[in-house]
């Protein structure tokens, strides 16, 4: 007979049995399981009554009765028939996909985390069994057989957790053979939730203080001026120059239109006033507006309603000062919107003019519909021309790879031009594995309203795939520096970092130009704009007269 | 013989069963894609998996320390640690390495065990570093999102700062919609 000091005292099997991993039933048995650190906080009344929304009430996703209205089957029915009615490209994705497992693994939050209803496929198989049920014969006489359930309460909490585990980054799109777009699939999960009054707070609360606003982080218009003066003086101490950017100024020529984020948040701040630097040595006539604050917008992760009535201000606002055409910052999915909606949600600006660059004359033909360049067009334009003197040395000190930004990556192709202008600024660039760029790039895992912090966990397991190809060429070149072109992955990126690749720091690309920037009448430059030492300083530059380096 | 002596292909097979065992935790779907990609781009859980637990597998059987046999396992337990896991599953796999031994010469097995044991302890230490860094990137997220220039702005133009927050006092609200951070 064993001893307790011999381990063969020990039920070795017993002890050793694999601890209780993921469910091993079928995912129609598997209740949705709501931990810490994987939900999102849900909206609070206050901010669904700013907004007129129905069914306002204060619950938490822990509670077991969600408090939903009576009827709330018949509501969700309607509102899917509806939108099928509505939208041929949602009642194709419902009826045409093979279950080929294409996508199956292309999703951050699955190859993170392994859970299998975050396989693109499976997600969208929630929602298309509960059309089955109610909208296809099949589904009706087979039920089960054929893929369909009843729409229940766990249904409606299981849309709740994955939809909400869904960045509508549309990696997975870029792999179905059929084109069906799972971001659009979330879109209208997430639409026939919030007809019950479910959303999550960090999209909610954001919509409301845009609807208030104009910004999603509620920057009222003396907010705002005393936001720029710091940033004024900021600018002046690091380079000698001290610039003046327009508010609200009637009869500019383009109106510059940015996320709020920069206005508020490290890193993203040096951003924007990177922007400011380069539109003053232009001697651009711009302007920016404490009404269309904000380029993102959240109403495209609530519904198509609210990204329409959160747009409608920057044409608006454009209308109102009178300007030729709009330029528009490093921002996601504002240009998914702009590119893909906002013409037909708002449009057509006949108001407006097709932009041309102010500075090189060149005709932006590509925006000739919406009116509104991406300031790395702007920018690849400028550098193409030779219309910035540059000195890409300044950012000697950093060793720079870019992440494509989901948005302007896969939503409107925005590949070569960052890449160009970095080119330009920046002696030291390296880029990621291939199958984690361009249009395969990995999202941050905090886009489409994810990006708050009670869902942390969630948030680093979506971040995976990503951190992982920066720590590479963080190991294998010495990278520090991560590029974005998005101001969610300004915000979230630095934590995706510091959790897979300590020590790789975030930026976007106009920080980088305005880094290299010659200025005009600047001082003897010590450091960049965030004050960290340049590897060598320069002399300054003597103010000189006419065009900027002509 | 010594656990040193082990033979590699022994060593390999110990691998390999306790590699099929870890991706059998995922479920049947996550453990087919994690073992199925070789690209480590495509599938970085899978490859940390399959590069770390050998790897771990080598400097136990070489007899180095439990906290040099843990490190070979920091970038498995780094993502376990935000993966949906209670603690016990999240190092549980450790463990499990126990019942993987049965090709080692039954005289070398307790010592082997004992090892793991070991190990198991500091995977444990280092599991609670990632979880407290989890906590640390969450706070330092919150400080770079208020801003260098809220906290400044507020100091100007106390009470209204020009910053519509939402309330503390609120139950649940996100460390970043609060306002309340320096």
């Amino acid at each position: 007979m064993p001893t307790p000091d011999q381990p063969e005292y020990y039920p070795q099997h017993d002890l050793l049995k694999p601890p209780a991993g993921p469910p091993q039933s079928d995912w129609m048995d598997t209740p949705v399981d709501f931990r810490p650190g994987s939900y999102i906080y849900p909206g609070k009344a206050k901010n669904l009554k700013i907004l007129d929304l129905p069914h306002a009430r204060d619950w938490s996703v822990t509670d077991a009765d969600w408090q939903l209205p009576a009827d709330w089957q018949r509501t969700v029915l309607e509102g899917m028939a509806d939108r099928l009615g509505k939208y041929r490209s949602f009642q194709i994705f419902m009826d045409c996909c093979v279950r080929c497992g294409a996508c199956s693994d292309k999703c951050h939050f699955f190859l993170g985390g392994g859970d299998p209803k975050n396989m693109p496929v499976l997600r969208a198989e929630l929602l298309r069994s509960v059309y089955r049920k109610n909208f296809t014969a099949l589904g009706k006489v087979l039920g089960r057989i054929a893929g369909a359930r009843e729409l229940t309460v766990d249904v409606i909490k299981e849309w709740f957790s994955y939809f909400y585990q869904c960045t509508e980054c549309r990696r997975c799109s870029v792999f179905c053979p059929f084109g069906i777009d799972t971001a659009e699939v979330t879109m209208m999960g997430r639409e026939l939730l919030g007809l019950l009054g479910i959303y999550v707070n960090w999209v909610i609360e954001p919509v409301a203080n845009c609807f208030r606003y104009g910004n999603h982080l509620g920057i009222q218009p003396h907010g705002l001026r005393d936001t720029f003066d710091f940033m004024i003086d900021d600018i002046e101490q690091a380079t000698g120059i001290r610039v003046d950017p327009p508010l609200n100024k009637k009869g500019a020529e383009i109106l510059f239109v940015t996320p709020s984020g920069d206005f508020v948040a490290d890193p993203g701040t040096y951003t924007c006033m990177g922007y400011m630097l380069l539109f003053h040595e232009l001697g651009l006539d711009y302007t920016f507006s404490t009404y269309a604050s904000d380029g993102g917008n959240f109403g495209l992760f609530t519904s198509h309603e609210m990204t329409k009535r959160l747009n409608a201000k920057i044409y608006a606002e454009a209308r109102r000062l009178g300007v030729k055409w709009i330029l528009g910052g490093e921002c996601g999915h504002m240009w998914r919107i702009v590119h893909q909606y906002m013409d037909t949600m708002n449009g057509p600006a006949d108001f407006l003019e097709v932009p041309r660059s102010p500075v090189t004359g060149t005709v932006f033909e590509n925006a000739r519909s919406t009116k509104m360049v991406h300031i790395m067009e702007f920018l690849a334009d400028l550098i193409h021309e030779g219309r910035l003197k540059l000195d890409p040395a300044r950012n000697d000190h950093l060793r720079v790879t870019f992440h494509d930004s989901c948005n302007p990556a896969r939503g409107m192709g925005l590949l070569e031009e960052p890449r160009y202008v970095i080119r330009n600024v920046c002696h030291h660039f390296f880029e990621m594995p291939a199958n984690t760029i361009r249009e395969q790039t990995f999202c941050c895992g905090g886009g489409a309203g994810l990006g708050t912090d009670e869902n942390m966990e969630m948030r680093l397991r979506g971040g995976l795939p990503r951190g992982n190809a920066v720590r590479y060429v963080q190991q294998r070149h010495g990278v520090n520096r991560l590029a974005a072109i998005c101001a969610v992955d300004r915000a979230t990126l630095p934590t995706v970092c510091d959790y897979w690749a300590p020590g790789v720091q975030v930026t976007g690309v106009t920080e980088l130009v305005a880094n290299a920037l010659v200025l005009r009448g600047e001082k003897p430059r010590s450091t960049d704009l965030r004050g960290e030492p340049l590897q060598t300083p320069t002399a300054g530059e003597s103010a000189h007269e006419g065009p900027a380096h002509d | 013989m010594a656990l040193a002596d082990t033979p590699r292909t022994q060593a390999a097979a110990i691998a390999s069963r306790w590699l099929a065992q870890t991706l059998a935790g995922y479920g049947p779907a996550a453990a087919r894609a994690f073992e199925r990609q070789p690209d480590p781009f495509a599938n970085p859980v899978g490859h940390a998996l399959r590069t770390a637990l050998p790897a771990a597998v080598q400097a136990l059987l070489a007899g180095q320390s439990p906290q040099t046999v843990a490190a070979c396992l920091d970038d498995v337990i780094r993502i376990r640690a935000v993966q949906e896991f209670s603690p016990s599953q999240a190092i549980g796999f450790v463990l499990q390495l126990k019942a993987c031994c049965e090709c080692l010469p039954e005289a070398e097995r307790a010592a082997f065990c004992e090892q793991v044991d070991q190990a198991a302890l500091a995977a444990f230490d280092l599991y609670a570093q990632h979880r407290q860094r989890v906590c640390e990137v969450r706070v330092n997220e919150a400080r770079r999102l208020t801003g260098p220039y809220a906290g400044r702005r507020s100091a100007q133009s106390q009470p209204a700062s020009g910053v519509a927050h939402s309330s503390v006092a609120d139950g649940e609200t996100s460390i970043t919609a609060r306002g309340d951070c320096p």
